[in-house]
């Protein structure tokens, strides 16, 4: 058999050259490793969202409750049942329980609703009771990151874990609930079930003081917000992954190149082109399980490294709860393997095909490796002209998320396959500005370079693109948020307040204390068939001075506080299709137009601004508790403290704007970070591609340097000029990559943010940043080209003296 | 959403009670605590028709068979059931005393089954003595003031049915065992157990199609005790016959791992005279086995008690009438053909 | 019969035109027979060698070898006669830079139909390189690794042996010595020889003689 002493001597080149074979490992590694990762987060992600979408949340359910805001009483409930209404009790409150505020929510498991269809294959519908939690000491349900911040608390019953409890919140019965807040008797809202018996006597028969909340869908529908996130995490592991195949491309090519003598030997000696094929291929997939057996492990690690922050940063925007670890999961070794393999077959494809096709004496000639025929090249034009068009075309007429991303990822290709094109016309643009026979053949070697290098230098390009088009974003959206945080945040501190009496006592202490006192009310309502929210605002210059619009009619201040008409924030105007003038129904009050839109950055829900009194009208039960103070900046932590000595308020009662701001911000940049890393090994990847690059080029380049080295120039000589190449290679690239940056985040602010969140960014420039990357760019190609360089001025002359000899 | 949620949320208490406790429903616990029912003490009535908190568990059961204009036969069940964590009462949520209501309504094709639950001492259940009225949620059965449970009205509804039937007794009470104190197995379980048998019953059932007139026969089970089985029962078979000759038969077999079942029975004249069937005196014998979900359940017997000449095969009118309630059972009206013809009800639990 | 070579002709395409390189050349070779192929430079002989090696298709015409004709075969049906019955020397050695001179000394065989240790061994022996068994080509003189050359071929047992150019780099001396070598150990193996040779020393020492000019035969002897 032919096979086994072929893959022996195949085998034996990576012995000779360990390094060769470390960086095909690495590059493969490193693709893998990133897109392991980023698969990895998002997966975790996914799956706690779909326990999350269980979550325990009373606001899910259609719910009764007493018109004037006071708690109901077991009574309430009793009628309720033995009018024939299945409804179920929740008493909820804040409890302090080892230094932590946590939501006790406390429920009635014998009469929550469910229905009567089998939760079981064996037609066991209801699940029977688990008496430990309601008798003796009760149990107290909660999910393993409460439990892990509960370690030692005292004043609970013991401790369950139960994954679909969300964070901070407590699940016990609501006996014991009555114990821990201390409301006994009380029940604050009954849950009705979804399917209800025949013969009920109407509500109003029973009770006139009971008004009925519909149902919200969860606001937080943790996994098509935050499917944008995790789109974009996405990509960047494509991008990674793509960047990576290219080094694995360039170590394949240089593998094949230095064997190339050796394969015609194979050849020569009798083994046939499928027999040599097969030995190679059969090289590559244990090349490539060895590598992706690397990258799934560096996958994990990426992975328990940033999903923390993931974790925290979608918890702190979205309210969505992801666990912080991930597991490794056998799915992930063969899907980490899997794509290892695909990607260093799709890498080396082209090679494998040649080494098939070719007679066996013309493998010999070193034009047939890695260097592009005229054919292919226009063929690559074409390929990246077409894909451009398709961009545009998606972008004219596209919508949604993945038409978004689509019209990003063509673009992108489209630039990357249209750089050696463009690099052609400026390189010919330089050979005919050049004077000297030296610099002319600099110019013209490099146009013979290029034809090796383009696809390290489309990575390069592309992690660039990436690199400006997220820092861009990322910039923007920084810049932006905060200017909007300030006109968000008006007022020096927020006040809530327990009770009515409480309320008065405080704002009468406040008169003569606080220059405004403005109050803040909000309830749910469903605006223009989307779930949302109503919030009132006071007729004050401070709104009017600080209200972040983006668009609006005369005099809305005016009509607003008269109750003529409302404010809508940018998600309902984009997601209802509602433009200024357009009206929009409100509950109570009928139609009203709207003359102004807000930014509301952040917010997942849509929302309507009404005047206090139109407030009033909507939801007359709902109690104002909650202000906003203005107070002058120097008396601001006084007066917080007299507040909180006089009325014995917590912490949480009276809050200092500029903590609320920190909180925003230092959750905002932990979304980045990610990201941040991610472009970063980006870079890196893209790094080794052009080094490999340059070494697989480097054997090649001999009988091109030979003859000018022969004509006079000296070996250092020769390896300065190479590195002038490689550097000058890198800042043309960098120089194009970034408008196709700029247009990168354009596309992302433009598009996938308003199609993903709802909401749009301004779109501000940074060149600081795109002058720090260049240099950057310059630095990366510098190293690359440093070794090859370095080695070229080594050469034994007698080296370059063998270019002439051989008929190689 | 709501409902997979909250079927998510019982999942996730879902710690099976039955890890602590034994046989059918937990009934085979040891009754710690509980008071224990004592041979040869007297009833008080209506005192006896309400409920005996310190007892572990007890119910009103009332099952009825009966009749459309058009021939159809129907089905109904209308049970309360009383569980106690701990022997006593107390105001609000922290009863210990737990409530359970199921009803039925079995058509020859189509078995609807309802379940409610209520704690104690809040009131959303109950039963008063006098005048008599069980009831949970809008679930009641009601006798008239001074009349014990002589008439009784019958109600309940689930969200695909309801039924109100009003009920006539024509016979006295009857007390099984020995005088009310039936035992369960040989090691000496017992329970009071008595019932009221001789109703006739009509009303109306609330069908998905329609209301359904309807008349026919209805039959009260009382029983409470506080370890209704021994340890290793796995569960019982029960029917309650009522034959065209005016007598009526209620047997139970109480099944073990091992095959040593323990029978009782008490055959009623129908002037309500009883005599006790012992151990071994009636025998069961499954006939034909029905899969329900994946379990083999005996929808026909045979069933023989030699001494009385009764030589019977009880067959359901509905082979799927199973209760899949919190705890399941299967429970349906049956046709009785052989030396004796009638209708009556069978109760089958622990078949799982 | 071992070689036997009928009318053949290959012309390769170039961007002048087609360029005819062998026009019918016809001879034969028998078991144990030593043939040289000399002629000027563009001649066609090495392209002849290739030919019947197998490692290029011919136009026209047809190559037996040991009765298996070779027009109809495809890649891998020459490849598994090339391994099977011939063994090829090159002027430039082309050993596997990657392997030591143990393991270049047994790949043909082992490629073909297997490596017999103690024929290799006596090759390695009568070859001189039993010192050199472990060192890698690179710290091989040239007539040191065209000995290697010659032993890789030789340890397949091949029926034939085409050298093309076996001393065109190596210095007189070390030549003369190739040369003996390679035809004892032909002889002994009881294969035929083929050479290509610009060497006039190296010709007359085989038993006949063609002289190609211009894609045919001029002269035989």
């Amino acid at each position: 058999m032919t096979f086994w002493p072929a893959l022996t001597v195949l085998f034996s080149h990576w012995r000779r050259r360990p390094g060769q074979l470390a960086t095909l490992l690495l590059g493969l590694s490193l693709a893998t490793g990133l897109w392991t990762g980023v698969q990895a987060i998002n997966a975790e992600a996914k799956n706690s969202y779909a326990a999350s979408a269980e979550q325990i949340a009373p606001e899910q359910f259609a719910s009764l409750v007493s018109q004037d805001g006071k708690p109901l009483s077991i009574a309430d409930f009793v009628a309720l049942r033995q009018g024939g209404w299945r409804v179920s009790p929740v008493l909820r409150g804040q409890l302090e329980v080892g230094g932590r505020s946590l939501d006790i929510i406390g429920i009635e498991p014998l009469t929550t609703p469910f229905s009567f269809g089998a939760t079981d294959q064996r037609g066991g519908g209801t699940p029977a009771i688990n008496l430990d939690f309601l008798s003796g000491a009760g149990q107290a349900l909660v999910n393993s990151t409460t439990a892990e911040r509960l370690v030692d608390a005292e004043g609970l019953p013991p401790l369950v874990i139960a994954p679909s409890v969300p964070s901070d919140t407590v699940l016990v019965d609501i006996s014991i609930a009555e114990q821990l807040l201390e409301r006994s008797g009380e029940i604050d809202r009954l849950m009705l079930a979804a399917e209800q018996p025949l013969l009920r006597v109407p509500l109003t028969e029973i009770s006139q003081s009971l008004r009925l909340i519909e149902p919200r869908e969860p606001a937080a529908d943790a996994a098509q917000l935050t499917d944008s996130f995790h789109l974009s995490l996405t990509a960047f592991g494509f991008l990674s992954f793509a960047v990576g195949l290219f080094i694995v491309h360039a170590s394949v090519g240089l593998a094949f190149e230095q064997r190339r003598a050796t394969f015609r030997t194979l050849r020569t000696l009798g083994l046939s082109a499928r027999g040599l094929t097969g030995a190679l291929a059969v090289e590559l997939l244990v090349l490539a399980l060895v590598a992706g057996g690397f990258g799934v492990v560096l996958g994990y690690v990426i992975a328990a490294f940033l999903l923390p922050d993931v974790a925290a940063t979608l918890r702190g925007l979205y309210g969505a709860d992801i666990s912080g670890q991930p597991a490794l999961r056998p799915e992930w070794w063969a899907r980490g393997l899997a794509i290892a393999l695909i990607g260093t077959f799709v890498a080396a494809a082209g090679s494998l095909w040649n080494i098939m096709r070719l007679p066996v004496l013309a493998s010999a000639q070193p034009r047939a490796w890695a260097m592009q025929t005229v054919g292919s090249a226009r063929a690559q034009t074409a390929l990246a002209v077409s894909g451009l068009v398709l961009s545009a075309l998606l972008l004219a007429f596209g919508s949604g998320l993945p038409s978004a991303f689509a019209t990003l990822a063509l673009f992108l290709i489209g630039c990357a396959l249209l750089l050696p094109f463009v690099f052609r016309l400026v390189l010919k643009f330089g050979e005919a500005q050049a004077r000297s026979a030296l610099a002319q053949w600099f110019w013209a070697d490099m146009r013979q370079q290029i034809r090796g290098l383009s696809l390290a230098l489309m990575a390069l390009l592309l992690a660039l693109a990436a690199n400006v088009g997220v820092s861009t974003m990322v910039g923007s959206f920084r810049t932006t948020f905060t200017g909007w945080l300030d006109q968000r945040l008006v007022a020096e501190i927020y006040l809530r307040v327990e009770s009515d009496e409480q309320r008065r006592a405080v704002l009468q202490w406040l008169d003569g204390r606080a220059d405004a006192v403005l109050p803040i009310a909000r309830t749910d309502a469903t605006l223009a068939g989307h779930p949302g929210e109503i919030f009132a605002m006071a007729n004050h210059p401070t709104y009017r001075e600080k209200w972040p619009l983006l668009s609006a009619r005369d005099d809305h201040w005016d009509d607003l506080a008269s109750g003529r008409s409302v404010l809508i924030n940018e998600q309902l105007s984009l997601r209802a299709g509602l433009g200024l003038g357009d009206a929009i129904m409100l509950p109570r009050v009928g139609e009203l137009p709207i003359t102004a839109i807000y930014s509301d950055y952040g917010n997942p829900a849509v929302q309507v601004i009404v005047g206090l009194d139109t407030f009033s009208r909507i939801a007359p039960e709902t109690p104002f508790r909650q202000f906003a103070l203005r107070v002058p900046p120097d008396r601001v932590s006084a007066t917080i403290a007299e507040l909180r000595a006089h009325f014995g308020l917590s912490a949480e009662a009276v809050i200092d704007q500029s903590g609320i701001k920190q909180f925003s911000l230092r959750v905002f940049d932990r979304t980045f970070l990610v990201t941040d890393a991610l472009n970063v090994l980006t870079f890196a990847v893209a790094g080794l591609a052009i080094f490999t690059s340059l070494l697989t080029l480097g054997g090649m380049r001999l009988p091109q340097l030979a003859p000018v080295w022969a004509l006079g120039l000296t070996r250092s000589q020769l390896a300065w000029l190479e590195l002038a190449r490689a550097l000058l290679l890198a800042v043309l690239t960098a120089i194009l990559a970034i408008p196709v940056g700029l247009v990168l985040a354009w596309m992302l602010l433009a598009l996938v943010n308003v199609e993903a969140f709802g909401w749009r960014l301004p779109m501000l420039l940074f060149p600081l940043d795109y002058l720090r990357l260049g240099a950057l760019a310059l630095v990366a190609a510098g190293i690359a080209a440093a070794i090859p360089a370095w080695r070229l001025s080594r050469i034994a002359p007698a080296d370059l003296v063998k270019v002439f000899a051989h008929e190689r | 959403m709501s409902a997979r949620f909250w079927a998510v949320i019982l999942v996730a208490l879902l710690l099976a009670a039955q890890a602590f406790a034994q046989g059918f429903g937990g009934l085979g616990t040891r009754a710690e605590g509980f008071a224990v029912p004592q041979r040869g003490t007297p009833f008080t009535f209506p005192r006896d028709h309400g409920a005996h908190p310190n007892y572990r568990i007890e119910w009103w059961y009332l099952t009825s068979n009966l009749r459309a204009e058009d021939g159809t036969e129907y089905g109904i069940q209308w049970t309360l059931f009383r569980t106690a964590m701990e022997p006593r009462t107390e105001d609000g949520w922290t009863s210990p005393q737990l409530w359970m209501g199921h009803a039925a309504l079995t058509t020859p094709d189509k078995h609807y089954v309802a379940e409610v639950r209520a704690r104690g001492g809040t009131g959303q259940a109950g039963v008063s003595a006098a005048p008599f009225l069980a009831q949970i949620d809008n679930w009641v059965l009601q006798g008239e003031p001074g009349q014990g449970i002589n008439t009784l009205t019958a109600k309940a509804s689930g969200t695909d049915f309801a039924f109100d039937l009003k009920l006539n007794a024509d016979g006295p009470l009857v007390f099984h065992g020995d005088d009310g104190y039936s035992v369960k197995s040989q090691s000496g379980q017992a329970s009071y157990y008595y019932s009221q048998p001789f109703y006739t019953a009509e009303g109306t059932l609330m069908l998905p199609d329609g209301p359904v007139e309807v008349t026919g026969t209805a039959w009260l089970d009382r029983e409470w005790s506080s370890q209704p089985l021994a340890a290793n029962q796995r569960g019982w078979d029960w029917v309650s016959l009522n034959f065209g000759t005016g007598e009526k038969l209620m047997a139970f077999r109480l099944r073990r791992g091992d095959g040593a079942d323990f029978t009782s029975a008490s055959w009623i004249a129908p002037d309500g005279r009883l005599e006790a069937l012992p151990n071994g005196a009636v025998s069961f014998t499954p006939l034909e086995l029905t899969d329900i979900a994946g379990r083999n359940v005996p929808t026909s017997w045979h069933i023989r008690a030699p001494e009385r000449g009764l030589d019977i095969e009880v067959e359901a009118l509905n082979n799927q009438a199973w209760m899949n309630t919190s705890v399941p059972y299967w429970e349906g009206p049956v046709r009785i053909f052989g030396s004796h013809a009638g209708r009556g009800y069978l109760e089958m639990t622990g078949y799982e | 019969m071992l070689l036997q070579v009928e009318n053949v002709a290959k012309t390769y395409p170039t961007s002048d035109g087609p360029l005819a390189v062998l026009r019918g050349v016809s001879f034969q070779l028998q078991r144990g027979e030593t043939l040289a192929l000399t002629g000027e430079s563009g001649s066609g002989k090495s392209t002849l060698l290739h030919l019947i090696a197998g490692l290029d298709a011919f136009d026209e015409g047809e190559i037996t070898i040991d009765g298996k004709a070779l027009s109809g075969m495809n890649d891998k049906e020459r490849a598994q006669i090339r391994r099977e019955c011939i063994g090829l020397v090159f002027q430039q050695f082309n050993l596997v830079p990657s392997l030591n001179v143990r393991d270049n000394l047994r790949l043909a065989a082992r490629l073909g139909r297997g490596e017999e240790a103690s024929w290799t061994a006596e090759l390695a022996e009568r070859l001189g390189l039993e010192p050199f068994l472990n060192r890698y080509p690179e710290q091989l003189s040239g007539g040191q690794q065209q000995r290697v050359a010659i032993g890789r071929a030789l340890a397949a047992k091949p029926i034939l042996v085409l050298a093309d150019e076996p001393t065109g780099n190596l210095d007189e001396e070390t030549a003369a010595d190739v040369i003996g070598l390679l035809c004892e150990l032909t002889a002994d193996a009881g294969a035929g020889l083929l050479t290509v040779t610009h060497s006039e020393r190296f010709a007359s020492t085989m038993q006949r003689r063609l002289h190609l000019a211009a894609g045919q035969i001029a002269a035989a002897s």
